[in-house]
């Protein structure tokens, strides 16, 4: 069985970006998230955040192959996000495309791609920083930051619920399909229904390791006081500088993605 | 029995869902440094009663408490869990969601400092329990990748950080195999043995309760029906029985040739069946 772990998105390794301060890597991917609201009409211009984020993958040796395992799996969405765009910006700028009702032009494909990549950016970003964060640094970092201790623990514990919830779907599932529960029988309408005896004890699972959770993070009196951390990060001269690094990045990128002459 | 660590008087208890007590007027008094083994079928009342002994009932668990339960001088009804910090640690049944971190040191320190203890007292402790338990050779493993035994003595590692006086194990062993086990109960009985610890336990391992244990209660319906030592509460196998629980192989044995007319003593543990027995 598997354990609700508190280690959930984190990967042990030792790469540049793990060895960054924890407060650093959050303000980064903050950046990250700035820029790309600043960026969203333009795909173009968020092209560098993206390209940033691709390389905080690769510095946190989790490789790009993994944001391109996230894109694959989002083509969907970014369908369904150039046909939204693409219908809403269809009268202006250049047209590309015309595929019976619709027009895709450069405006509308450049809407589209920033619409894509505001979502995508910040996934990325964060993906490489709880990646290449110790929830116990973390935990330090949100702390450090302001957050009462209880709730720097809570959305520790509320992240790494994703794997957790990942792993009890798969565990279900394979549980209902040995019993003979078939996914993909029928109409839309009975498939979806199929899905019933997974979510009731997927949920029955989540529920009942949550519980046993907060007995044991009770009885070992998390929230009791101001927390004592035997492992400090420390701030360095590095930190300073991927900050710094960061802020010129992204404030320029935001800076060009708001500014209506460019 | 020397003086009482823990002091349950006439306790009712029961859970928010509950429509009747779960625990049904019990009284107990264990004394400091003894060791209790509370038995009984599933559902009888075992974990609930160390759940109000650790305060978790109804503080954390929602539910209500009636009478009086006193930990190592302090009232529980008044101070809840808080209370008992450095009083009471309790292990659960299920290692897997009790080690919860991404390494060892973590997992051992994650108590104290939660309690905010200085930096140096917090190393000192872990430290301590390193050595005390001989942990030394997991402390750079990942806790994920121990074995259900190596996690149930993290565990209880992890709680005697906090250095309490009165240690809980709920079932500690019913989700291990045979190895895992014996490594669970070798170091409940190092503990016993080399700290002084006044323990409560809930097993279902009979063999190793009469072997380990200075006082036996058996539950059954929320109440204890049976306490006594070990021999006193045995060698009465047909009460044991009928209260649902299995006596010990040799009382059992010694019991049917009692039946079937020899006159033999009832002997609990394994050595005074090869006496009783002539072997």
């Amino acid at each position: 069985m598997e354990a609700l772990s508190l280690g959930g998105l984190y990967v042990e390794r030792k790469t540049p970006f793990h060895e960054l301060d924890p407060r650093a890597k959050i303000a980064w991917a903050l950046l990250v998230l700035a820029a790309s609201v600043a960026t969203q009409f333009d795909g173009l211009k968020a092209l560098p955040v993206f390209a940033s984020t691709l390389a905080a993958l690769s510095l946190s040796g989790l490789g790009a192959g993994l944001a391109l395992l996230l894109i694959v799996n989002a083509s969907a969405f970014l369908a369904a996000v150039t046909l939204v765009w693409a219908g809403a910006y269809s009268s202006q700028g250049v047209l590309l495309l015309a595929l019976g009702p619709l027009r895709l032009t450069d405006v509308g494909l450049k809407v589209a791609f920033g619409k894509f990549f505001l979502i995508m950016n910040p996934v990325l970003a964060f993906a490489a920083l709880f990646a290449s964060t110790r929830p116990y640094h973390l935990m330090w970092a949100l702390e450090k930051l302001g957050a009462p201790p209880k709730v720097a623990l809570t959305f520790t514990l509320a992240l790494n619920l994703l794997p957790s919830t990942v792993k009890a779907v798969r565990e279900v599932t394979e549980a209902q399909v040995a019993r003979g529960l078939a996914l993909d029988r029928g109409s839309v309408v009975q498939r979806l229904r199929n899905y019933v005896p997974i979510i009731v004890p997927m949920i029955a699972k989540l529920l009942s390791d949550v519980w046993d959770l907060s007995m044991v993070l009770a009885s070992r009196y998390a929230g009791y006081a101001r927390r004592t951390y035997v492992f400090e990060p420390r701030w360095s001269a590095r930190d300073t500088v991927f900050t710094v690094l960061s802020l010129l990045l992204y404030g320029g990128v935001a800076a060009w993605g708001l500014a209506p002459w460019w | 029995m020397g003086p009482s660590s823990v002091v349950v008087k006439d306790l009712y208890a029961r859970y928010a869902v509950s429509e009747s007590w779960v625990l049904k007027g019990v009284n107990l008094a264990v004394g400091r440094g003894s060791m209790l083994v509370l038995m009984g079928p599933s559902g009888c009342g075992k974990s609930t009663l160390l759940y109000a002994i650790a305060g978790l009932l109804p503080w954390v668990v929602p539910g209500e408490v009636k009478g009086e339960i006193v930990v190592e001088g302090v009232d529980v009804a008044r101070s809840g869990y808080r209370g008992l910090a450095g009083v009471v640690g309790i292990v659960y049944q299920n290692p897997e969601m009790q080690v919860v971190t991404r390494s060892v040191y973590e997992e051992l320190a994650m108590a104290p400092e939660n309690l905010g203890l200085p930096k140096e007292e917090v190393m000192r402790r872990v430290e301590w329990v390193v050595e005390a338990l001989d942990l030394e050779r997991y402390l750079n493993r990942d806790p994920q990748s121990l074995s259900g035994g190596e996690k149930q003595l993290i565990a209880i590692a992890s709680v005697l950080t906090m250095r309490p006086r009165v240690l809980l194990l709920d079932e500690p062993t019913s989700m291990l195999d045979h190895k895992g086990a014996r490594l669970v109960l070798e170091t409940v009985e190092q503990l016993k043995r080399e700290h002084g610890l006044t323990i409560i336990a809930a097993e279902h391992r009979v063999e190793w309760a009469v072997e380990v244990a200075d006082r036996v209660a058996v539950m059954s319906d929320g109440a204890i029906v049976m306490e006594g030592s070990p021999e006193e509460v045995f060698s009465r196998v047909e009460d044991v029985e009928r209260y649902g629980v299995r006596p010990p192989g040799a009382a059992e044995v010694a019991y049917e040739l009692r039946r079937r007319g020899f006159e033999v003593r009832v002997p609990v543990r394994l050595r005074e069946a090869f006496e009783v027995f002539g072997l």
